[in-house]
């Protein structure tokens, strides 16, 4: 009896998993193992093509060549997802450090409004930043406006763009984490540090920072994983010209009609990610670890 | 010799409708080399003015100086003062050594390793060292706290009701502890209480604080003997009060009348009094009690005994309706003097009586 209670108990935590995740993880993952279909789809036949399709190429002659292209647009967008986490922690933290200093009555009107953006349509969003950042958009009129150019500087279509893109849309993951752990953080031991003559910074630096840092971590993966793999930033600022690990998948379920590929592309990525993370929390618990003398 | 801290008119007020005044006009000298003890129910002000000296809240008037310098408006790390928490509040991301040597590391003090370590090895956790806080126990933080607070050396040591959180037994070994540390050092320590009986088994001299103002401050002998208002009588020990009217006998001596039957041979009246009533009171262990009645001393009968151990507790209900206690020492085998209901006389030597007019 207690054990059924049990069972029903994590029923629909199970369901869950099941259905929105394991279910299209394993058809994504059998997918990958098959060969395109003529007009998209797939034909049921088996193939490991779409995965050494990432490293080598076949050359005119049929002889198996290794290629990079593949590997420099994943290097690209790593590139780009690191720059969006810097970015994304130089803002979120002095926003999350300003809102845990607030009266409690203001902070939650203050986390309301990091979440307003999410209100509007990402795609709205990111093509409001074109206009702000294209040759005759806001910034470049004003700079000329102000006489400090007298040509239109170059912002659209470049990869600060697409960071910039990424960053403005994946800040608040970056500032609610972080929140969360500087409210948790107990003040007293902030006067502990003021008390043994540690000033402001040398207190954020010492005591803060490190205690913060278990949100700042959850910010990072949380802003880093989303980058990694978005396409609506890097089509629309980064003008398509220079393709990331996201449009690249994007494309082979659209124009390339190469499901297999898609799929293969997907495993690897979330596998990396995957190993990342587990490392990374099998070096986490061994820091805070046990009893260690 | 100077004084360790001097505070004039100092005031802490917080907003509020109407302003809470945590702390109002105080004035108090802290000698240098001296094991003071602010000692208060809660919400007093005791931790309020505390917290000023650290520097961990602004006063809203007066001046607060350390050994002659005035100090209200430093920041805490700018201040030769260090604080033992009463949570301990230790860095928990940090081992014991490295909380320890925290302020040193902080003042860029060289060799702040090997000083940390020295000050663990006062406080018996030298072994400790490598462990994190949480891996050792309340007493045992609780010396890491005591520990990180001295290894700066700082001029004066406060202590946040920092044995509130032991239990009775590491109380009473942490009291013998901290008076030898404060000998040791030659560090003035400011320690904060509500418990009486810390304040007087450590103290060198007490300040009896209530409502945001200092009562009283001397020795911790005349703090008990010779309370100054009736606040400082009730908060520290057990005493009776009556309210009397005085009638002077010659220079030093003096009647007080509480009622036609109940009078107290006592002092003389102190200076400062207003005339009219006064109140008189004695400390319960003072009076002594006898089994039987007799004529013209204060008697009635008992109402309650509580056997204390070492001592038993009679409640004596007087003739008039007015209740007495007194405590008897159990120099035998603790058997009460007489039994509930029945009769007994109750003696007060005049030196016992006291005299409040505040």
């Amino acid at each position: 009896m207690e054990r059924l209670r049990h069972y029903t108990g994590v029923l629909p935590a199970t369901f869950m998993i099941v259905v929105f995740m394991l279910a299209p993880l394993t058809i994504i993952f059998v997918y990958s193992f098959l060969t395109p279909g003529d007009y998209g789809g797939v034909k049921f036949e088996f193939s490991t093509e779409a995965y050494t399709q990432l490293l080598f190429q076949k050359n005119l002659f049929d002889e198996v060549e290794f290629d990079t292209s593949y590997l420099t647009i994943a290097f690209r967008s790593i590139w780009v997802a690191t720059v969006a986490v810097v970015g994304s922690l130089a803002l979120g933290f002095p926003a999350a450090y300003y809102i845990a200093q607030q009266p409690e009555s203001r902070r939650n009107t203050l986390l309301l409004l990091i979440t307003i953006p999410f209100w509007t349509n990402l795609l709205i969003r990111t093509y409001c930043w074109i206009l702000v950042l294209r040759d005759t958009g806001l910034i470049n009129n004003l700079l000329i406006g102000l006489g400090v150019t007298d040509e239109p500087i170059k912002m659209l279509y470049t990869e600060g763009a697409i960071a910039l893109g990424l960053v403005y849309t994946y800040v608040p993951f970056m500032v609610l984490p972080i929140y969360a752990a500087l409210e948790r953080l107990d003040k007293r031991l902030i006067e502990a540090s003021r008390d043994l003559y540690a000033n402001r910074w040398t207190t954020l630096r010492h005591v803060t920072l490190p205690l913060a840092s278990p949100g700042i971590v959850a910010g990072s993966i949380l802003v880093f994983i989303p980058a990694l793999g978005a396409f609506i930033a890097p089509d629309l600022l980064g003008g398509g010209k220079k393709l990331m690990l996201g449009s690249l998948v994007q494309l082979q379920f659209s124009a390339a009609r190469d499901w297999p590929f898609g799929s293969a592309l997907t495993m690897v990525i979330m596998s990396a990610v995957l190993i990342c993370l587990l490392l990374f929390a099998v070096n986490q618990r061994r820091n805070e670890g046990g009893f260690q003398h | 010799m100077q004084d360790a801290i001097t505070i004039n008119g100092l005031t802490k007020s917080y907003p509020g409708t109407p302003p809470v005044r945590a702390l109002k006009g105080s004035d108090l000298s802290i000698r240098d080399n001296e094991f003071f003890t602010l000692l208060g129910p809660s919400g007093c002000g005791k931790t309020t003015l505390l917290r000023l000296i650290a520097g961990f809240e602004v006063p809203t008037d007066g001046t607060l100086k350390l050994f002659g310098e005035n100090i209200s408006k430093l920041p805490p790390e700018k201040r030769p003062v260090n604080t033992v928490f009463q949570h301990y509040s230790l860095f928990p991301h940090m081992n014991v050594l490295e909380n320890v040597a925290y302020g040193l590391l902080r003042q860029g003090k060289p060799d702040a390793r090997r000083t940390a370590q020295e000050m663990l090895d006062l406080v018996h956790l030298g072994e400790f060292a490598k462990r994190r806080p949480s891996q050792l126990s309340g007493g045992q933080q609780q010396r890491v706290a005591l520990a990180r607070a001295l290894a700066p050396h700082p001029r004066v040591l406060l202590l946040d009701e920092p044995l509130s959180a032991l239990d009775l037994k590491l109380r009473q070994s942490m009291r013998a502890e901290l008076k030898r540390l404060q000998r040791e050092t030659g560090i003035t320590f400011v320690f904060v209480t509500h418990d009486q009986e810390e304040a007087l088994s450590m103290s060198d001299r007490i300040a009896v604080m209530s409502r945001g103002e200092i009562q009283q401050v001397a020795r911790p002998a005349e703090i008990y003997e010779y309370p100054a208002t009736r606040f400082v009588a009730e908060f520290i020990g057990d005493a009776n009060f009556f309210e009397a009217t005085p009638r002077m006998n010659g220079d030093s001596a003096a009647t007080y009348h509480v009622s036609d039957s109940i009078r107290f041979a006592g002092p003389a009246l102190p200076a400062n009094a207003k005339g009219g009533k006064v109140t008189v009171m004695f400390r319960l262990e003072k009076a002594r009690i006898a089994p039987g009645r007799a004529d013209g001393s204060l008697g009635g009968t008992i109402s309650d005994i509580e056997y204390l151990g070492s001592q038993t507790e009679y409640r004596v209900t007087l003739d008039d309706g007015m209740s007495v206690a007194v405590r008897s020492e159990n120099h035998q085998d603790g058997t009460a003097i007489a039994e509930v209901g029945s009769q007994a006389t109750v003696e007060v030597d005049p030196e016992a009586i006291r005299v409040l007019v505040a």
